[in-house]
Protein backbone atom coordinates (compact mmCIF):
# COMPACT_ATOMS: atom_id res chain seq x y z
CA UNK A 1 0.00 0.00 0.00
CA UNK A 2 1.54 3.40 -0.96
CA UNK A 3 2.46 5.85 1.75
CA UNK A 4 -0.07 8.66 2.05
CA UNK A 5 0.55 12.38 1.92
CA UNK A 6 -0.75 13.19 5.38
CA UNK A 7 0.87 11.94 8.57
CA UNK A 8 -0.76 11.99 11.99
CA UNK A 9 -0.27 10.80 15.52
CA UNK A 10 -3.19 8.92 17.06
CA UNK A 11 -3.52 6.26 19.76
CA UNK A 12 0.28 6.20 20.07
CA UNK A 13 0.76 5.31 16.39
CA UNK A 14 1.93 7.12 13.29
CA UNK A 15 -0.87 7.03 10.72
CA UNK A 16 -0.49 8.06 7.09
CA UNK A 17 -3.46 8.74 4.85
CA UNK A 18 -3.90 9.75 1.23
CA UNK A 19 -6.74 12.05 2.32
CA UNK A 20 -6.58 14.63 5.10
CA UNK A 21 -8.09 13.67 8.45
CA UNK A 22 -8.50 17.06 10.00
CA UNK A 23 -9.49 15.88 13.48
CA UNK A 24 -6.06 14.36 14.15
CA UNK A 25 -2.80 15.85 15.37
CA UNK A 26 -0.37 16.21 12.44
CA UNK A 27 3.11 14.87 13.13
CA UNK A 28 6.46 14.64 11.44
CA UNK A 29 6.68 11.90 8.83
CA UNK A 30 8.16 8.78 10.37
CA UNK A 31 7.92 5.05 10.02
CA UNK A 32 4.14 4.62 9.86
CA UNK A 33 2.42 1.87 11.73
CA UNK A 34 -0.90 2.36 9.99
CA UNK A 35 -1.80 3.21 6.39
CA UNK A 36 -5.22 4.52 5.41
CA UNK A 37 -6.19 4.64 1.75
CA UNK A 38 -9.44 6.01 0.39
CA UNK A 39 -10.67 4.05 -2.61
CA UNK A 40 -13.56 4.07 -5.08
CA UNK A 41 -13.71 0.34 -5.77
CA UNK A 42 -16.28 -1.78 -3.98
CA UNK A 43 -14.61 -3.40 -0.96
CA UNK A 44 -17.42 -5.49 0.45
CA UNK A 45 -18.81 -8.01 -2.05
CA UNK A 46 -22.38 -9.26 -1.95
CA UNK A 47 -22.67 -12.57 -0.18
CA UNK A 48 -20.03 -11.80 2.46
CA UNK A 49 -20.44 -14.07 5.48
CA UNK A 50 -20.68 -11.91 8.57
CA UNK A 51 -19.29 -13.33 11.79
CA UNK A 52 -20.01 -10.28 13.98
CA UNK A 53 -22.79 -7.74 13.91
CA UNK A 54 -23.56 -4.72 16.03
CA UNK A 55 -27.20 -3.85 16.09
CA UNK A 56 -28.38 -0.40 17.18
CA UNK A 57 -31.96 -0.16 16.02
CA UNK A 58 -33.05 -3.52 14.74
CA UNK A 59 -30.78 -3.46 11.72
CA UNK A 60 -27.00 -3.93 11.73
CA UNK A 61 -24.99 -0.74 12.24
CA UNK A 62 -21.70 -2.56 11.69
CA UNK A 63 -20.89 -6.07 10.55
CA UNK A 64 -17.61 -7.87 10.04
CA UNK A 65 -16.57 -10.66 7.68
CA UNK A 66 -13.31 -12.44 6.86
CA UNK A 67 -12.20 -12.66 3.23
CA UNK A 68 -8.89 -13.66 1.67
CA UNK A 69 -6.97 -13.24 4.91
CA UNK A 70 -8.41 -9.79 5.50
CA UNK A 71 -11.34 -8.33 7.39
CA UNK A 72 -14.28 -6.53 5.82
CA UNK A 73 -16.18 -4.02 7.91
CA UNK A 74 -19.44 -2.68 6.57
CA UNK A 75 -21.53 0.17 7.91
CA UNK A 76 -24.59 -0.48 5.74
CA UNK A 77 -25.47 2.51 3.61
CA UNK A 78 -22.50 4.53 4.86
CA UNK A 79 -19.08 3.00 4.17
CA UNK A 80 -17.07 -0.16 3.75
CA UNK A 81 -13.58 -0.84 5.07
CA UNK A 82 -11.06 -3.55 4.24
CA UNK A 83 -8.39 -4.27 6.85
CA UNK A 84 -5.24 -6.35 6.59
CA UNK A 85 -4.94 -9.22 9.03
CA UNK A 86 -2.11 -7.49 10.91
CA UNK A 87 -4.15 -4.29 11.26
CA UNK A 88 -1.55 -2.14 9.50
CA UNK A 89 -3.50 -1.32 6.32
CA UNK A 90 -7.00 0.09 6.10
CA UNK A 91 -8.86 0.81 2.88
CA UNK A 92 -11.97 2.92 3.05
CA UNK A 93 -14.81 3.38 0.60
CA UNK A 94 -17.61 5.82 1.44
CA UNK A 95 -21.02 5.09 -0.04
CA UNK A 96 -22.32 7.64 -2.52
CA UNK A 97 -23.58 10.83 -0.89
CA UNK A 98 -22.13 10.14 2.54
CA UNK A 99 -20.26 13.18 3.91
CA UNK A 100 -16.55 12.82 4.46
CA UNK A 101 -16.84 13.81 8.15
CA UNK A 102 -19.23 10.93 8.78
CA UNK A 103 -16.77 8.46 7.31
CA UNK A 104 -13.91 9.98 9.30
CA UNK A 105 -16.00 9.52 12.45
CA UNK A 106 -16.55 5.86 11.60
CA UNK A 107 -12.86 5.44 10.84
CA UNK A 108 -11.54 7.14 13.98
CA UNK A 109 -14.07 6.01 16.56
CA UNK A 110 -15.16 2.59 15.38
CA UNK A 111 -12.76 1.12 12.84
CA UNK A 112 -9.37 2.13 14.23
CA UNK A 113 -10.08 0.93 17.80
CA UNK A 114 -11.03 -2.49 16.40
CA UNK A 115 -8.13 -2.53 13.95
CA UNK A 116 -5.59 -1.76 16.66
CA UNK A 117 -6.48 -5.00 18.42
CA UNK A 118 -4.86 -6.73 15.42
CA UNK A 119 -1.66 -4.80 16.22
CA UNK A 120 -1.98 -6.00 19.84
CA UNK A 121 -2.61 -2.44 21.03
CA UNK A 122 -5.14 -2.59 23.88
CA UNK A 123 -7.99 -0.15 23.23
CA UNK A 124 -10.95 0.30 25.56
CA UNK A 125 -14.37 1.87 25.21
CA UNK A 126 -13.89 4.80 27.52
CA UNK A 127 -12.77 8.33 28.10
CA UNK A 128 -9.74 9.74 29.91
CA UNK A 129 -8.48 12.91 31.58
CA UNK A 130 -5.15 13.90 33.11
CA UNK A 131 -5.80 14.65 36.79
CA UNK A 132 -2.26 15.80 37.48
CA UNK A 133 -1.51 12.69 39.53
CA UNK A 134 -1.88 10.70 36.31
CA UNK A 135 -4.51 9.55 33.86
CA UNK A 136 -7.99 8.58 35.05
CA UNK A 137 -9.78 6.28 32.64
CA UNK A 138 -13.56 5.96 32.72
CA UNK A 139 -14.51 2.73 30.94
CA UNK A 140 -17.90 1.19 30.39
CA UNK A 141 -20.87 0.71 28.12
CA UNK A 142 -22.57 3.44 26.12
CA UNK A 143 -24.78 5.82 28.07
CA UNK A 144 -23.00 5.67 31.41
CA UNK A 145 -21.74 9.23 31.22
CA UNK A 146 -18.07 8.71 30.37
CA UNK A 147 -17.80 11.61 27.93
CA UNK A 148 -19.87 13.95 30.07
CA UNK A 149 -17.64 13.23 33.07
CA UNK A 150 -14.46 13.78 31.07
CA UNK A 151 -15.95 16.88 29.49
CA UNK A 152 -16.74 18.24 32.95
CA UNK A 153 -13.17 17.63 34.14
CA UNK A 154 -11.88 19.29 30.97
CA UNK A 155 -14.07 22.33 31.61
CA UNK A 156 -12.53 22.48 35.09
CA UNK A 157 -9.07 22.74 33.53
CA UNK A 158 -7.87 19.15 33.47
CA UNK A 159 -6.43 18.16 30.09
CA UNK A 160 -8.48 15.71 28.10
CA UNK A 161 -6.43 12.72 26.96
CA UNK A 162 -8.99 10.93 24.81
CA UNK A 163 -12.71 10.35 24.42
CA UNK A 164 -14.60 7.27 23.31
CA UNK A 165 -11.51 5.09 22.80
CA UNK A 166 -8.64 4.64 25.26
CA UNK A 167 -5.42 3.15 23.92
CA UNK A 168 -2.83 1.97 26.42
CA UNK A 169 0.88 1.66 25.89
CA UNK A 170 3.00 -0.48 28.24
CA UNK A 171 5.63 1.32 30.29
CA UNK A 172 8.16 0.18 32.88
CA UNK A 173 5.82 1.23 35.68
CA UNK A 174 2.65 -0.14 34.12
CA UNK A 175 0.76 1.65 31.38
CA UNK A 176 0.30 5.09 29.87
CA UNK A 177 -2.73 6.36 27.99
CA UNK A 178 -2.07 7.55 24.43
CA UNK A 179 -3.88 10.69 23.29
CA UNK A 180 -6.29 10.45 20.36
CA UNK A 181 -7.63 13.82 19.24
CA UNK A 182 -9.20 16.87 20.91
CA UNK A 183 -12.81 17.07 22.02
CA UNK A 184 -15.59 14.94 23.45
CA UNK A 185 -18.75 13.62 21.83
CA UNK A 186 -21.87 14.65 23.73
CA UNK A 187 -25.63 14.37 23.61
CA UNK A 188 -27.53 17.65 23.50
CA UNK A 189 -28.36 17.77 27.23
CA UNK A 190 -24.72 17.18 28.21
CA UNK A 191 -23.57 19.77 25.71
CA UNK A 192 -25.91 22.35 27.21
CA UNK A 193 -24.80 21.52 30.75
CA UNK A 194 -21.16 22.09 29.76
CA UNK A 195 -22.12 25.41 28.15
CA UNK A 196 -21.45 24.13 24.66
CA UNK A 197 -23.05 25.94 21.78
CA UNK A 198 -24.87 23.66 19.37
CA UNK A 199 -24.26 26.08 16.51
CA UNK A 200 -20.49 25.82 16.88
CA UNK A 201 -20.30 22.11 17.74
CA UNK A 202 -20.77 20.02 14.60
CA UNK A 203 -22.58 16.68 14.71
CA UNK A 204 -20.18 13.74 14.83
CA UNK A 205 -21.93 12.30 11.76
CA UNK A 206 -24.68 13.40 9.41
CA UNK A 207 -27.16 10.94 10.94
CA UNK A 208 -26.19 11.41 14.61
CA UNK A 209 -27.47 13.90 17.16
CA UNK A 210 -24.28 13.70 19.22
CA UNK A 211 -22.06 16.75 18.88
CA UNK A 212 -18.31 17.12 18.83
CA UNK A 213 -17.42 19.53 21.61
CA UNK A 214 -13.87 20.83 21.70
CA UNK A 215 -14.68 23.83 23.93
CA UNK A 216 -12.83 27.12 23.68
CA UNK A 217 -10.81 26.58 26.84
CA UNK A 218 -10.59 22.80 26.78
CA UNK A 219 -7.00 21.62 26.85
CA UNK A 220 -5.87 18.28 25.48
CA UNK A 221 -2.82 16.16 26.12
CA UNK A 222 -0.54 15.54 23.20
CA UNK A 223 1.71 13.08 25.03
CA UNK A 224 1.01 9.76 26.75
CA UNK A 225 -0.03 10.16 30.38
CA UNK A 226 0.87 7.48 32.98
CA UNK A 227 -2.19 5.49 34.02
CA UNK A 228 -3.24 6.30 37.58
CA UNK A 229 -6.77 4.94 37.83
CA UNK A 230 -8.89 2.66 35.65
CA UNK A 231 -12.49 3.23 36.70
CA UNK A 232 -15.20 0.90 35.43
CA UNK A 233 -18.10 3.31 35.39
CA UNK A 234 -21.65 2.40 36.28
CA UNK A 235 -24.86 4.27 37.12
CA UNK A 236 -26.27 4.20 40.63
CA UNK A 237 -29.93 3.50 41.21
CA UNK A 238 -29.66 5.62 44.35
CA UNK A 239 -27.90 8.80 45.32
CA UNK A 240 -24.55 7.54 46.50
CA UNK A 241 -21.13 7.82 44.90
CA UNK A 242 -19.26 4.57 45.40
CA UNK A 243 -15.67 3.66 44.60
CA UNK A 244 -14.72 0.07 45.36
CA UNK A 245 -11.65 -1.88 44.44
CA UNK A 246 -12.08 -4.44 41.68
CA UNK A 247 -10.36 -7.77 42.15
CA UNK A 248 -10.06 -11.24 40.70
CA UNK A 249 -12.35 -12.54 38.00
CA UNK A 250 -14.73 -9.58 38.34
CA UNK A 251 -11.88 -7.23 37.49
CA UNK A 252 -10.76 -9.25 34.49
CA UNK A 253 -14.31 -9.57 33.20
CA UNK A 254 -14.94 -5.81 33.47
CA UNK A 255 -11.66 -4.86 31.83
CA UNK A 256 -11.90 -7.37 28.98
CA UNK A 257 -15.53 -6.52 28.28
CA UNK A 258 -14.54 -2.86 27.83
CA UNK A 259 -11.92 -3.75 25.25
CA UNK A 260 -12.32 -3.36 21.49
CA UNK A 261 -11.64 -6.69 19.74
CA UNK A 262 -12.01 -7.09 16.01
CA UNK A 263 -11.91 -10.87 16.06
CA UNK A 264 -12.79 -12.24 19.47
CA UNK A 265 -12.93 -15.69 17.86
CA UNK A 266 -9.17 -15.51 17.36
CA UNK A 267 -7.62 -17.17 20.43
CA UNK A 268 -4.45 -15.07 20.10
CA UNK A 269 -6.44 -11.84 20.18
CA UNK A 270 -8.46 -13.11 23.12
CA UNK A 271 -5.36 -14.16 25.02
CA UNK A 272 -3.65 -10.82 24.40
CA UNK A 273 -6.73 -9.10 25.77
CA UNK A 274 -6.68 -11.35 28.83
CA UNK A 275 -2.95 -10.80 29.46
CA UNK A 276 -3.42 -7.04 29.19
CA UNK A 277 -6.25 -7.17 31.71
CA UNK A 278 -4.02 -9.17 34.06
CA UNK A 279 -1.22 -6.61 33.70
CA UNK A 280 -3.65 -3.79 34.44
CA UNK A 281 -4.82 -5.76 37.47
CA UNK A 282 -1.23 -5.99 38.70
CA UNK A 283 -0.99 -2.18 38.73
CA UNK A 284 -3.72 -2.14 41.38
CA UNK A 285 -5.38 0.77 39.63
CA UNK A 286 -8.81 -0.77 38.88
CA UNK A 287 -11.93 0.37 40.68
CA UNK A 288 -15.67 0.23 40.15
CA UNK A 289 -17.07 3.74 40.12
CA UNK A 290 -20.82 4.04 40.66
CA UNK A 291 -22.26 7.50 40.22
CA UNK A 292 -25.78 8.91 40.55
CA UNK A 293 -27.69 10.30 37.61
CA UNK A 294 -28.13 14.03 37.21
CA UNK A 295 -25.85 16.82 36.10
CA UNK A 296 -26.27 18.59 39.43
CA UNK A 297 -24.19 15.86 41.13
CA UNK A 298 -21.27 16.10 38.69
CA UNK A 299 -19.20 18.60 40.72
CA UNK A 300 -19.41 16.31 43.74
CA UNK A 301 -18.59 13.24 41.62
CA UNK A 302 -15.58 14.98 40.08
CA UNK A 303 -14.34 16.12 43.49
CA UNK A 304 -14.64 12.58 44.89
CA UNK A 305 -12.74 11.14 41.95
CA UNK A 306 -10.07 13.81 42.09
CA UNK A 307 -9.42 13.12 45.79
CA UNK A 308 -9.49 9.37 45.27
CA UNK A 309 -6.98 9.58 42.44
CA UNK A 310 -4.57 11.54 44.63
CA UNK A 311 -4.50 8.87 47.29
CA UNK A 312 -2.17 5.91 47.38
CA UNK A 313 -3.65 2.66 46.14
CA UNK A 314 -5.75 1.00 48.83
CA UNK B 1 -20.39 -40.15 36.02
CA UNK B 2 -18.13 -42.69 37.66
CA UNK B 3 -14.72 -41.25 38.54
CA UNK B 4 -11.67 -43.39 38.17
CA UNK B 5 -9.43 -42.16 40.96
CA UNK B 6 -6.34 -43.28 39.05
CA UNK B 7 -7.07 -41.25 35.91
CA UNK B 8 -4.62 -38.35 35.60
CA UNK B 9 -6.26 -34.97 34.89
CA UNK B 10 -4.50 -31.84 33.70
CA UNK B 11 -5.47 -28.27 32.79
CA UNK B 12 -6.70 -28.03 29.19
CA UNK B 13 -4.45 -26.68 26.48
CA UNK B 14 -6.52 -23.85 25.06
CA UNK B 15 -6.77 -21.74 28.19
CA UNK B 16 -5.20 -18.61 29.56
CA UNK B 17 -5.00 -18.28 33.31
CA UNK B 18 -3.54 -16.04 35.93
CA UNK B 19 -3.68 -15.54 39.69
CA UNK B 20 -4.97 -12.18 40.83
CA UNK B 21 -5.09 -11.31 44.52
CA UNK B 22 -4.95 -14.99 45.38
CA UNK B 23 -7.77 -15.94 43.05
CA UNK B 24 -7.21 -17.97 39.90
CA UNK B 25 -8.87 -16.48 36.85
CA UNK B 26 -9.21 -18.68 33.80
CA UNK B 27 -10.24 -17.76 30.28
CA UNK B 28 -11.43 -20.52 27.97
CA UNK B 29 -10.01 -19.50 24.60
CA UNK B 30 -12.50 -21.71 22.78
CA UNK B 31 -15.61 -19.88 23.90
CA UNK B 32 -14.32 -16.70 25.59
CA UNK B 33 -15.87 -17.57 28.97
CA UNK B 34 -14.21 -16.49 32.22
CA UNK B 35 -14.05 -18.39 35.47
CA UNK B 36 -12.96 -17.18 38.88
CA UNK B 37 -11.92 -19.67 41.54
CA UNK B 38 -12.09 -19.60 45.32
CA UNK B 39 -9.13 -20.43 47.56
CA UNK B 40 -9.57 -24.21 47.47
CA UNK B 41 -10.23 -24.30 43.73
CA UNK B 42 -7.22 -22.06 43.12
CA UNK B 43 -5.01 -24.44 45.08
CA UNK B 44 -6.26 -27.46 43.14
CA UNK B 45 -5.97 -25.52 39.89
CA UNK B 46 -2.30 -24.84 40.63
CA UNK B 47 -1.67 -28.51 41.40
CA UNK B 48 -3.40 -29.65 38.25
CA UNK B 49 -1.12 -27.70 35.97
CA UNK B 50 0.65 -31.05 35.81
CA UNK B 51 -1.19 -34.37 35.59
CA UNK B 52 -2.72 -35.47 38.90
CA UNK B 53 -5.13 -38.22 39.86
CA UNK B 54 -7.98 -37.90 42.35
CA UNK B 55 -5.91 -39.89 44.83
CA UNK B 56 -2.91 -37.59 44.44
CA UNK B 57 -5.04 -34.46 44.78
CA UNK B 58 -6.75 -35.90 47.85
CA UNK B 59 -3.38 -36.58 49.45
CA UNK B 60 -2.16 -33.06 48.66
CA UNK B 61 -5.33 -31.58 50.08
CA UNK B 62 -5.19 -33.52 53.35
CA UNK B 63 -1.53 -32.60 53.81
CA UNK B 64 -2.23 -28.91 53.20
CA UNK B 65 -5.54 -28.47 55.03
CA UNK B 66 -7.08 -29.80 58.22
CA UNK B 67 -9.54 -32.09 56.48
CA UNK B 68 -10.18 -35.85 56.54
CA UNK B 69 -9.54 -37.97 53.45
CA UNK B 70 -13.21 -38.73 52.78
CA UNK B 71 -14.23 -35.07 52.78
CA UNK B 72 -11.19 -34.11 50.71
CA UNK B 73 -11.91 -36.79 48.12
CA UNK B 74 -15.51 -35.60 47.82
CA UNK B 75 -14.36 -31.99 47.37
CA UNK B 76 -11.80 -32.99 44.75
CA UNK B 77 -14.27 -35.04 42.71
CA UNK B 78 -16.89 -32.30 42.89
CA UNK B 79 -14.38 -29.71 41.71
CA UNK B 80 -12.96 -31.88 38.93
CA UNK B 81 -16.48 -32.56 37.70
CA UNK B 82 -17.16 -28.80 37.50
CA UNK B 83 -13.88 -28.15 35.72
CA UNK B 84 -14.56 -30.99 33.29
CA UNK B 85 -18.08 -29.70 32.52
CA UNK B 86 -16.50 -26.35 31.59
CA UNK B 87 -13.79 -28.02 29.48
CA UNK B 88 -11.09 -26.57 31.73
CA UNK B 89 -9.43 -29.95 32.33
CA UNK B 90 -8.78 -33.01 30.23
CA UNK B 91 -7.41 -36.48 30.70
CA UNK B 92 -3.62 -36.36 30.53
CA UNK B 93 -2.11 -38.46 27.79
Amino acid sequence: MPVGNWTYSVYGLVLTSDQPIEELWPCEPGPPSLFVRWVEEELVPDGSVWFREWDDTGSPSLRVARADGRYLLQFPGKAGFRVSSDGREVECRPEAGIPHYTVRHLLLNQVLPLVLSRQRVPVFHGSCVDLGSGAAVFAGATGRGKSTLSGFFARCGYPLVTDDCVALVPTEAGFAVSPSYPGVRLWKDSLEFLNGDETTCPPVAHDKTKRHFAGGVMSSSTRPVPLRRFYCLDRSEGNTIEITRLEGAALIREVVSSQFLLDSGDPRELETSFRTACRIAETGSCYRLVVPRGFDRLPEVADTISRHAQRSFQ
Amino acid sequence: MEWNTQTPWVASQRLASSEITGEAVVLNLNDGNFYGMNELATQVWNWIQQPRTVDQLTELLTSEYDVDAGTARGDVIRLLRELKERSLIEVAV
